[in-house]
């Protein structure tokens, strides 16, 4: 008809004029439906998809009515991960405040009505913890969004919730853990101070009585009886000195102290005059020891046991000692050295042990605590110590402190 | 001492108590010496009617019943014994000790030694302080 009309060859009636409108409308109709249910199937494919991943994520999906006790809209099918119903299970009057946990329901609602009415914030996050259907605690972490209609007005709340059960599990036997470690300690510690207290009392009376005996009979005894007399009287000063040891030793962890700024020279002049070495000893103190961060008393055990050890131990007439720190990235590395006996290798661990001497008692009078010391103070400040050297050679006994707990740095003296 | 009240000596161990007996008749003092095996013991003492006040106490600090910190408390507070200087004689070197006992308004405070020579010297000077300084009546 179209192609007739053009040629002019047809005159065209209304009639045919209606059939041919009404036949453009069916088409264009039908073109329109087409796309219409090409839109529909991506729209429903692409929901489908978005359902498809979260559905095989550890993310649940969830829509609320806000009203009375918050009844459930939706909810994904993976609910499963809370031990909860998904869509399909569905009950009538299916309502979230049901499943929180008793003493976190008010926590949980007054976010809500914030969110609702404040407007402050479109979306919240919240940790609190549901009952799922086996009546087990299960901790959620989640973030919800309000859905408000044209007037404003709150009516769904939105959401993806996480669980997080297993991680809160795991925190909860941390701090059960880092408690009763620090209980045991602490039992420990205790426990060192009482028995090296309770050991000192009859130590004391041995000591005195011996003491009265060698005063009162020492005529009526002969040379050897004599002799066992002062033997007995030097175990019990070696005994106390050992006990003395224990005591420092477990102190150093019981009593803490403030950090405080610690001039280090400072430090080690106080000790080395607190020492008093003998004359043919002489002590150098570099100009380059720094400004800490630390406990004034446990830097000065630190220095005292080593230069007293360096003292105690030098075998030459013409002793020579020397502090000096040591370049290193991150850390401080303060070394004590000294023109002494030197160590054996072999030694090296056995030294940090606590009694442990290098010479028997009878030969050289050592506690052997002052070494176990300076590795437990040297270890409560996440540093360590260590030693180099060579018997005939002298020692360096080294230790490293982090970086972190130096203040300042010496003005570098012009040379 | 300056004066010839009693000594009154609080002290649970007796080779410790002992010690002090001997180290003091060594170093010749005359005072009278009486001894109280604990806090208890001791106020019993301080409060009996015909007991005569003394001049100095010495007072360990670990003792049954009754221990030095608890008696130093009390006598502290009571009005006619607190004027008595009180001196710790007490194994303990601790600071809680130290601290708790001058809060107590001790005299002094000693560290008994392990030696028995060494704590005669001890006796010798707190006798030699007490002798110069004045004592109350």
């Amino acid at each position: 008809m179209g192609l007739d009309a053009v040629r002019g060859e047809k005159e065209w009636s209304f009639e045919d004029q209606r059939i041919l409108y009404m036949i453009g409308e069916l088409i264009s109709a039908a073109y329109l439906r087409e796309e219409y249910e090409r839109n529909l199937s991506a729209l429903a494919e692409s929901r489908a998809e978005l359902e498809r991943i979260i559905n095989s994520s550890p993310v649940l999906a969830f829509r609320l009515k806000n009203e009375e006790g918050y009844p459930v809209d939706f909810v994904s099918d993976n609910a499963d991960l809370f031990g909860l119903p998904s869509d399909d299970n569905i009950d009538k009057d299916y309502c979230h405040l049901d499943l929180i946990h008793p003493a976190d329901r008010v926590y949980v609602v007054s976010m809500l009505k914030n969110l609702a009415e404040s407007g402050e914030e479109d979306s919240i996050e919240q940790e609190y913890r549901l009952i799922d259907r086996a009546g087990n605690i299960q901790w959620v972490n989640r973030r919800i969004w309000a859905i408000r209609n044209e007037r404003g007005e709150t009516t769904h709340f939105q959401g993806v919730s996480l669980n997080i059960s297993e991680r809160k599990i795991a925190e909860e036997q941390l701090e059960k853990f880092v408690r009763e470690l620090a209980d045991k300690n602490r039992e420990l510690e205790d426990f060192a101070y009482i028995v090296s207290h309770d050991l000192k009392a009859p130590l004391r009376a041995i000591g005195t009585l011996s003491d009265w005996i060698a005063d009162d009979y020492s005529e009526q005894l002969d040379r050897e009886g004599r002799e066992q007399l002062a033997l007995l009287r030097q175990r019990v000063k070696r005994m106390h000195d050992l006990i003395e040891g224990v005591l420092k030793y477990s102190r150093v962890g019981r009593m803490k102290e403030e950090l405080v700024e610690v001039d280090l020279a400072e430090t080690v002049n106080d000790v080395i005059e607190l020492l008093a070495p003998p004359e043919n000893i002489t002590i150098e103190v570099s100009s380059a020891l720094p400004l800490i961060k630390a406990e004034r008393t446990r830097m000065k055990q630190v220095f005292e046991n080593l230069i007293s050890n360096a003292v105690k131990f030098m075998d030459k007439p013409d002793g020579r000692i020397r502090i000096f720190t040591e370049d290193s990235d991150d850390s401080l590395v303060v070394c004590v050295e000294d023109n002494g006996p030197g160590i054996e290798e072999k030694h090296f661990e056995r030294i940090f042990k606590i009694f442990q001497t290098l010479s028997s008692r009878d030969s050289f009078e050592s506690t052997g605590v002052g070494l176990t010391l300076v590795k437990k103070i040297a270890t409560m400040y996440g540093g360590r110590i260590w030693l180099e050297s060579e018997p005939g050679k002298g020692s360096v006994f080294k230790i490293a402190f982090p970086g972190s707990m130096i203040v300042k740095h010496p003005e570098r003296a012009a040379v | 001492m300056k004066n010839d009240k009693p000594v009154l000596i609080v002290e649970d161990d007796s080779v410790d108590a002992m010690t002090i007996r001997r180290a003091l008749k060594d170093i010749k003092v005359a005072n009278e010496l009486i001894f109280a095996e604990n806090g208890e013991d001791a106020l019993e003492y301080l409060n009996g009617a015909e007991s005569r006040m003394p001049c100095i106490i010495l007072l360990d600090l670990n003792m049954p019943k009754m221990n030095g910190i608890e008696f130093l408390n009390i006598i502290k507070n009571d009005d006619r014994l607190k004027m008595i200087p009180v001196i710790v004689l007490t194994t303990s070197s601790e600071e809680s000790d130290r601290v708790a006992s001058y809060r107590q308004q001790v005299a002094g405070y000693m560290i008994k030694p392990v030696d028995y020579r060494q704590f005669v010297e001890v006796m010798k000077t707190i006798n030699l302080y007490w002798t110069i300084s004045e004592l109350p009546d």
